[in-house]
């Protein structure tokens, strides 16, 4: 892995835990959404799929309509029911 | 610790009150944690402590985890505040919930309606759903509950009757009350701290024998001789008085309920709704009392005004909303030192729960046969 994937890494986490520190849960999942996609563009299945619960379990608390979205793409995968 | 109830029962020429154990033994109290409160109708909030859709309250009784939340149908649903996997708290403090109650450990996700919406990773990372585990199983443990005046009210065990039931006499009674309540912020409740089993300020709130002694200002305007028992066998007791005065602010008075008969309009009446809601109805006015109790000798008692007419709640009436507050905080408070003083006296072992004065006192004893009857039950 290269230094600056790493750098990108580290500010995607930091991103991540000042979205909750502000308890921003919109910005959670818009950041965890993002992850997700790109793992998939990847071809990293199993990093997406996780990513997609993360933001739709967020997207749920915050009664954000985009949840609907996530569950169709994760019932799709037949990681929902 | 001796619980001999046999004689709390007889006629009240002969009773004594309950013993001293009911008020300082750990174990009886513990028992009547379960008999008294848990399987009966016991009030634990008032409805404007969750008032927007989506408030979501916990709170506990005696130790028992109980969420309370007003849905988006603006119903008030009561649950078990404990998450279906692990037994987490869901809930630890007030918040308003904008989507599902998300449990902080692994993030169940629960509907307001109690129903399991989501289960993250609960077949392995990424996977969302298992074989083994249905998610309509798992909804949250409802708690019965019933709100009337004010007060919501939960039946923790299951086993009451249901309200309208158990107390249809009351609501009967009372059905001139029955009716939209206001309430604002500012001069309409107030906690006060006893350090007493909360049985005593039943006891003492539904009688009016001390009234000359511990509050000389009201036998002013409401003589000892205005009052009138009230005594219902196993749901509630208290006093009535027949010269209620209105408070006035430069000829201004509270706005009345609607329709109320001729006699409310110089009646009220105060009653202990067993277990532990009091209760006080006027005609331009009623206060509800819920007792938290903490331990067997120390008890919150949280008291909330409630005005019959949303006009009562303006500006214009402020001032006269304020005396009536510290009215009734002043009375209340008046009775700390006798139901503490109480408290203390149940360590007097030679103590034999006392005798009534059978012409004052049947509402106390009213309460203690209910109280005995439960707890042989
Ligand atoms: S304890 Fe609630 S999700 Fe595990
Ligand atoms: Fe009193």
């Amino acid at each position: 892995m290269g230094i600056k994937k790493i750098n990108s890494l580290e500010s995607e986490n930091s991103k991540l835990q000042n979205a909750f520190l502000k308890n921003d849960l919109s910005l959670v999942v818009e950041i965890y959404t993002k992850k997700a996609k790109l793992d998939l563009k990847m071809g990293n299945k199993e990093n997406a799929y996780f990513n997609f619960t993360q933001a739709y379990i967020f997207a749920l608390e915050d009664g954000l309509e985009v949840s609907d979205e996530i569950y169709k793409i994760l019932l799709k995968a037949k990681r929902e029911i | 610790m001796c619980s001999d109830l046999s004689k709390v029962n007889l006629p009240i020429s002969k009773a004594n009150g309950l013993p001293n154990s009911h008020y300082i033994d750990e174990q009886v109290f513990q028992k009547e944690k379960e008999c008294l409160l848990y399987d009966n109708w016991s009030g634990v909030a008032f409805e404007h402590d969750v008032v927007n859709p989506g408030d979501a309250l916990p709170l506990n009784l005696l130790g028992f985890p109980l969420l309370i939340v007003r849905d988006y149908t603006n119903q008030i649903c009561v649950y078990q505040n404990v998450c279906r996997h692990r037994g987490m708290i869901l809930v630890e403090e007030k918040k308003n919930i904008r989507g599902t109650i998300r449990c902080p450990y692994h993030s169940w996700s629960y509907n307001l309606d109690g129903s399991l919406r989501a289960t993250p990773h609960i077949g392995g990372p990424g996977y969302n759903h298992h074989k083994d585990l249905n998610k309509k199983s798992l909804r949250l443990k409802k708690i019965r509950s019933y709100v009337y005046l004010g007060v919501i009210f939960v039946n923790i065990s299951d086993s009451a009757e249901p309200f309208e039931k158990t107390n249809c006499s009351l609501m009967s009674r009372w059905s001139e009350f029955n009716k939209p309540l206001f309430s604002c912020k500012n001069y309409s409740s107030f906690q006060l701290e006893l350090k007493c089993n909360w049985k005593l300020a039943v006891e003492n709130f539904c009688e009016s024998y001390h009234l000359p002694w511990v509050h000389p200002e009201l036998n002013v305007v409401s003589k000892l001789e205005d009052h009138y028992n009230i005594e219902s066998k196993d749901q509630f007791s208290g006093q009535g008085s027949y010269h209620y005065t209105q408070i006035s602010d430069n000829g201004r008075v509270f706005v009345d309920f609607e329709n109320l008969s001729e006699s409310w309009k110089t009646g009220a009446e105060y009653i202990a709704l067993y277990p532990n809601v009091l209760l006080g109805v006027h005609r331009d006015h009623i206060f509800s009392v819920i007792l938290q109790p903490i331990s067997k000798d120390f008890t919150l008692e949280r008291v909330n005004i409630f005005y019959a007419s949303s006009r009562s709640i303006n500006k214009d009436y402020s001032k006269l909303r304020e005396d009536n507050f510290l009215f009734w905080k002043s009375v209340l408070s008046e009775d700390i030192f006798v139901v503490e003083g109480m408290q203390k006296g149940r360590y007097g072992k030679f103590f034999d729960g006392g005798r009534f004065s059978p012409a004052m006192d049947g509402p106390t004893h009213n309460f203690h046969g209910w109280v005995a009857n439960q707890y042989s039950a």
